[in-house]
């Protein structure tokens, strides 16, 4: 996966003593990390609570990272673990319906906090995804067609060349453009 | 922030940028390429259904807590680094070395003896073939080593039973051999 590239990066740049490298993973994962988070605790300050909690020991064992696993599977074990001695501490036993490492990134956002997330962010999600929907399907073929097969199809940009017939660098400068498409009309929304 | 910045943040996140270091120099100062690449994971997140606003507090939450945390100075373990190449001849020497021990272990392997007798040792489940002059030697050898080994000082009939059932067996042997 080509995610693992970037993250890969990042990570010997927090080993060189960025902090702030560290950030920008967190922004990656903090989404994913809170989703797998409320599979075992449903409550969503409680969950915010465990995923900051996660990644600050994510950061403490960062030295002892060997790259055997993709980073993202990696922290989640961590978030997972976080949120299992959490509960073992409440006395409270993990749910049934434990998530498995590998399945972890396709679970979509849990019912749980659908109803435990306020209203205003439940609404702002929707919109959000509204907007993307809706600038994706009036972008020209051409972009909105990179665009899909990187996201959705999780094709490099090798393989969307060879699909599209087209050189690398304008695959690499459609994905872009649909980005920036959807950004421009997204950055009210996120901003506000 | 220029229109290539934003190309190399969405390069990037793809993890299709070959040169890195440079725009992470760039991403480490600029807050507005920092809030882009935020934006980007936002997009990417909604269309996988995993987006979270509320979990948008959290970068800046880890931020505050890291500003206690020591700064990491430690080598990463480089194995994720290892080429294909290595991994290939890693494969290859450890196919090398059984291949070798394959050899050896099928090959006739050949003893040669005080008195110039051959024991021919295989490993393809056929008993070894000895002389009756060969069995003569084994035969006094054991005797011989018996007086000296450990089991002698062991109480009960086993010992004694072992040394004796030996030449009778060899005998019942060479009778069928006639």
């Amino acid at each position: 996966m080509a995610d693992q590239d970037s993250d890969q990066a990042l990570v010997e740049r927090v080993s060189r003593g960025d902090k702030r490298a560290f950030d920008v993973l967190v922004i990656r994962y903090q989404s994913r990390v809170v989703k797998v988070i409320t599979r075992y605790v449903f409550d969503q300050t409680e969950a915010l609570d465990l995923a900051q909690e996660a990644f600050i020991k994510a950061y403490r064992a960062l030295p002892n990272f060997r790259g055997d696993s993709a980073f993202y599977t990696w922290l989640y074990r961590i978030a997972i673990n976080t949120a299992k001695n959490y509960l073992t501490a409440q006395s409270c036993r993990p749910p049934l319906r434990g998530v498995v490492i590998d399945d972890a990134e396709f679970y979509a956002v849990p019912a749980e906090l659908k109803d435990t997330a306020t209203p205003e962010h439940n609404l702002l999600r929707d919109e959000i995804q509204q907007v993307i929907f809706k600038t994706i399907d009036a972008l020209p073929e051409e972009l909105r067609t990179a665009i899909t097969l990187r996201e959705l199809e999780d094709m490099s940009y090798e393989e969307i060349a060879e699909v599209m017939g087209c050189p690398i660098g304008t695959v690499r400068s459609r994905i872009f453009r649909a980005r920036d498409a959807i950004d421009k009309q997204l950055k009210p929304l996120l901003d506000h | 922030m220029s229109e290539q910045m934003k190309e190399l943040t969405s390069a990037f996140m793809d993890g299709e940028l070959d040169d890195a270091q440079a725009f992470l120099d760039q991403l480490k100062v600029d807050d507005d390429l920092r809030a882009t690449w935020s934006r980007y994971h936002a997009i990417r997140d909604s269309l996988h259904h995993r987006y979270l606003p509320g979990a948008s507090v959290l970068a800046a939450r880890v931020a505050a807590a890291l500003e206690q945390e020591p700064v990491l100075l430690m080598p990463l373990n480089k194995r994720h680094n290892k080429k294909p190449a290595s991994h290939a001849l890693g494969w290859a020497a450890a196919a090398s070395v059984v291949l070798i021990m394959a050899l050896w272990f099928t090959q006739t392997i050949s003893i040669t003896g005080d008195n110039g007798n051959i024991f021919e040792i295989t490993s393809n489940g056929q008993p070894p073939q000895a002389t009756a002059e060969v069995e003569q030697t084994l035969s006094d050898y054991i005797v011989n080593h018996n007086e000296y080994s450990a089991s002698t000082k062991m109480q009960g009939m086993l010992p004694y039973t072992r040394l004796v059932s030996y030449e009778p067996a060899q005998q019942a042997g060479a009778e069928r051999v006639e």
